[in-house]
């Protein structure tokens, strides 16, 4: 098969099963996978560390953010409630 | 016995730590079904973060165990097969349960297994894990079942927070594949497992256990935030309440006994059989082309970032307008970028120029079919058997995927050309394209049919 060689080494029979559920569910190819790595470093300049830190803290915020968002809504419909 | 387990585990549920109270729930302020919106947003794009992390195992996981990389991709094969095979089974168990049970417990049953995957001493154990344990616990949580906890909390926005929910994936994708690029390259594929484990314990657990409701009912909502007829909040000069639609069904399969279902299924079988020949072949067409690796790759990568714009754009669009109209106007648009490619490339020997041209409009519509096709089975066939509905659609959109690429090789084999491949996957588009346009939305929608509160006559909203 040709395009096997390009996806995570799955050729033949695999690659056809591969691809099922790709539109939801892609498994990135290895090879783009190498060299966004390989541009990121280099544009950035960063240690992976730092990347790690600055992408779990975007991560970590979401879940936060939508808790604490939440909860400024309820207690300033509590003190709207309270003002009546 | 099983229905009276979930019942007693629904009612603590209900009654845990920072549920919301129905008094709480229906004061003025934001709707709360955002907050389930938002919820499925980051449940998609952890899990699909994680999910689709698995590429950058293959490597590091290959050297320690000495396995070749065709090997471990079975267990990623498996995974694939299994989690399109069990979509409409966890789509009837959420039908059955609801959503906030299904997705929970599979987030618990996912993350375990994440976190599990670190332990891999043998191949048998990853794929069995990877393979079917977390794959059909991704299963209930895919954007299949959460389209349709969605759709009950929404009417008039529902391709709308579908598509939001659809963008998550793709987020979740560009961002957390980089994260355990960076983790693994820091530390260990060990490690890397375990992190990608704990955020969807630590992270999506919670907020879905605290935040999810299997419908606006349970909080004494109405879809959309809307006061149900004729009570109180109602918007002030409302007189309209919904009725169902005519082919309104708890069974999937007396759906089946109706055309429009098949006009999508048949339609979403060609969208999955032109999305996942570009997911294996595109590279390697442009490579043909001469267009070098990396350009190929960037190009792709684009084509995946605008799956975003895509999503939520025609999400939008579909709430204001004809969702059928729509779903074709997608299928269309597809299948002129697959034409105008092979003709900038067979006939004007474009080469990046085309390719650019190409990703940018089928990027556009890569996903935008997911909210419209869910959104419209919800509105023509009602929220009851929906998960299952939607389940069998995604099954057979899977099937147009194995078969494409299959078939693709095979031509590709046999000509030495990605053209007869990507000119089968262009024309599949115009009678995918055809059924969309066919389907008699205006008729057939619940969300062309309202009556006056005290009116017993269905009139039309809008006009197909």
């Amino acid at each position: 098969m040709g395009g096997g060689r390009f996806f995570a080494g799955g050729t033949g029979w695999a690659a056809g099963l591969l691809a099922l559920g790709r539109h939801h569910d892609d498994l990135p190819d290895p090879a783009f996978m190498e060299w966004l790595q390989i541009q990121l470093t280099h544009l950035i300049g960063w240690g992976p560390w730092t990347v790690v830190a600055l992408i779990g803290a975007v991560v970590l915020a979401l879940p936060l953010g939508l808790v604490g968002f939440y909860l400024y809504h309820e207690r300033r419909g509590q003190e709207r409630r309270d003002g009546r | 016995m099983i229905a009276d387990r979930f019942n007693k585990f629904k009612a603590a549920l209900q009654q845990g730590t920072g549920a919301m109270t129905a008094d709480r729930a229906a004061r003025p302020g934001i709707f709360y079904g955002w907050y389930i919106v938002a919820t499925c947003i980051f449940v998609a794009f952890v899990t699909n973060g994680a999910r689709n992390s698995f590429g950058i195992f293959v490597l590091p996981m290959s050297e320690e165990f000495d396995w070749n990389r065709g090997t471990i991709s079975a267990a990623a094969a498996l995974g694939f097969v299994v989690n399109g095979l069990t979509q409409p089974f966890m789509g009837k168990l959420l039908d059955r349960f609801g959503g906030r049970r299904v997705i929970v417990v599979s987030l618990i049953v996912f993350g375990l297994a994440t976190v599990a995957l670190s332990l891999t001493f043998h191949l048998l154990f990853l794929i069995f894990l990877f393979g079917f344990v977390s794959s059909v616990a991704l299963s209930g949580m895919s954007l299949n079942n959460t389209g349709a906890l969605l759709s009950r909390w929404f009417r008039r926005r529902r391709a709308t927070v579908v598509g939001l929910n659809a963008a998550g994936l793709s987020a979740g994708g560009l961002l957390l594949v980089p994260f355990g690029m960076f983790l693994l390259q820091a530390t260990n594929w060990r490690i890397t497992w375990v992190a990608f484990g704990l955020m969807v314990l630590l992270l999506s657990v919670p907020l879905a256990f605290l935040f999810l409701r299997d419908q606006p009912s349970d909080l004494g909502l109405s879809p959309d935030g809307d006061a149900a007829a004729g009570g109180a909040g109602q918007r002030p000069g409302s007189r309209e309440r919904r009725l169902t639609g005519l082919l309104d069904t708890d069974s999937w399969r007396q759906s089946f006994h109706s055309l429009p279902i098949w006009q999508m299924t048949i339609a979403y079988f060609a969208c999955g059989y032109t999305t996942a020949v570009l997911s294996i072949h595109f590279v390697p067409f442009a490579h043909s082309l001469g267009v070098p690796e990396q350009s190929a790759a960037l190009i792709f990568g684009l084509m995946m970032g605008l799956n975003i714009v895509g999503s939520i754009g025609a999400g939008i669009l579909s709430d204001k307008f004809s969702r059928k109209n729509m779903l074709g106007l997608v299928y269309f648009v597809r299948g002129t970028a697959y034409m105008a490619l092979l003709a900038g490339v067979e006939f004007m020997g474009w080469g990046t120029a085309a390719l650019l041209v190409f990703a940018v409009v089928a990027g556009i519509s890569w996903i935008a079919t997911a909210p419209l096709t869910t959104a419209l089975i919800a509105d023509v066939y009602g929220l009851r058997a929906l998960g299952t509905i939607t389940g069998v659609a995604f099954l057979v959109h899977a099937v147009g995927s194995g078969l494409s690429i299959w078939l693709a090789g095979f031509l590709f084999d046999l000509t030495g050309s990605y053209t007869i491949p990507f000119l089968i996957a262009g024309l599949t588009l115009f009678p995918a394209s055809l059924f969309a346009f066919s389907i008699r939305e205006k008729r057939y929608s619940s969300r062309y049919r309202t009556v006056d509160s005290g009116a017993a006559t269905a009139t039309a909203a809008a006009g197909d």
